[in-house]
């Protein structure tokens, strides 16, 4: 139950707005006729950022696979950094990216609640928001990631990266391999959420090969 | 991709084309991305075409343009979604009016 109260007075400063309410009556009075469940919802705004994309940390993901002195820069100050391709919206928070290789896997949460780094990711996913996500992949993170699809080899390192209202945390996904010909824009559009949030890794047939 | 997503993404330019930032949906509150879910789950299911809810969005639109009103994009998806649910006679306007009253209390109760 604590859990719950230091997420609510995280989550609600303020009153709802009117265009919140009324958003929230017509979701229940719908669910209510049994024409629409949350979950549905949840599922088509989930299903349309999966495909549209978060394409502002795409850019920057794929700006430093192909741009060493950025990528350097990158992971140096990244609000900078991410600011330099015009990304800004920050409100204060600070923006560290955290760069995957093939010994060290990150990936990011938020215990409290759920501080995510909205100007370049978009909107957070709704298991991102979802207590048994925020309490298990600090706990067991492998357990978690396997849960996504994610195995990783035992000798790889899970760094788990909590979120706060001061600094917000991206992951920088390995570049797939066979990837050498493509261009800064078609490297982006290689690029999913999921990989930024570090629950998944990106396809390439060599990712999923067991590691002996 | 279903085709109602297909549509959405595929409107760059028109009057009712979503917010975006760089190529990708912008939702400033959460509301808004339940307002556009609400939308596109109902029109999944069959109970109005896309076209329909476009439509009736433009109107909004290009209402609230001839009256200068500075409604924002999902202020005015909000405001024509609830003219098509009462449209169709999915929600009346009172059954509408009446659960916002409930949740404005729901709200102040917590």
């Amino acid at each position: 139950m604590s859990d719950h109260e230091s997420d609510k007075s995280h989550h609600h400063p303020q009153p709802p707005s009117p265009a919140a309410l009324r958003a929230k009556a017509i979701e229940s009075l719908l669910v209510e006729k049994g024409l629409i469940t949350t979950d549905v919802i949840d599922r088509v705004v989930a299903m349309y950022e999966r495909e549209v994309g978060p394409l502002n940390g795409a850019k920057v993901v794929a700006r430093a696979w192909t741009d060493p002195a950025y990528k350097r820069r990158l992971l140096k100050d990244a609000t900078a950094a991410i600011a330099e391709l015009g990304f800004g919206g920050l409100q204060g928070e600070h923006m560290v990216v955290l760069e995957n290789t093939p010994t060290v896997h990150n990936v990011i949460c938020c215990t409290l609640c759920s501080c995510y780094p909205w100007p370049v990711l978009g909107l957070p996913p709704a298991w991102y928001k979802s207590l048994p996500y925020r309490s298990r992949i600090v706990r067991e993170p492998r357990a978690v990631l396997h849960e996504f699809g994610l195995d990783l080899s035992p000798t790889v390192e899970v760094r788990v990266w909590d979120s706060s209202a001061e600094i917000r945390y991206m992951v920088l996904p390995e570049r797939p391999a066979n990837t050498a010909e493509l261009s800064e824009t078609e490297l982006a559009a290689l690029i999913t959420r999921d990989a930024l949030i570090g629950v998944a890794r990106l396809a390439n047939g060599r990712a999923s090969e067991p590691q002996s | 991709m279903s085709t109602v997503a297909q549509l959405i993404a595929a409107d760059l330019d028109s009057p009712a084309a979503i917010p975006r930032r760089n190529g990708e949906p912008v939702f400033n509150e959460p509301w808004e991305s339940r307002a556009f879910g609400i939308a596109v789950a109902l029109c999944e299911r069959g109970l109005f075409g896309w076209d329909e809810f476009r439509d009736r969005l433009i109107a909004e639109i290009t209402a609230a343009d001839a009256r200068g009103s500075h409604s924002s994009y999902y202020g005015l998806f909000l405001t024509a979604l609830e003219s098509l649910l009462a449209m169709k006679s999915i929600c009346l306007a009172d059954e509408i009016e009446r659960q916002v009253e409930i949740a404005a209390h729901a709200d102040n109760d917590d």
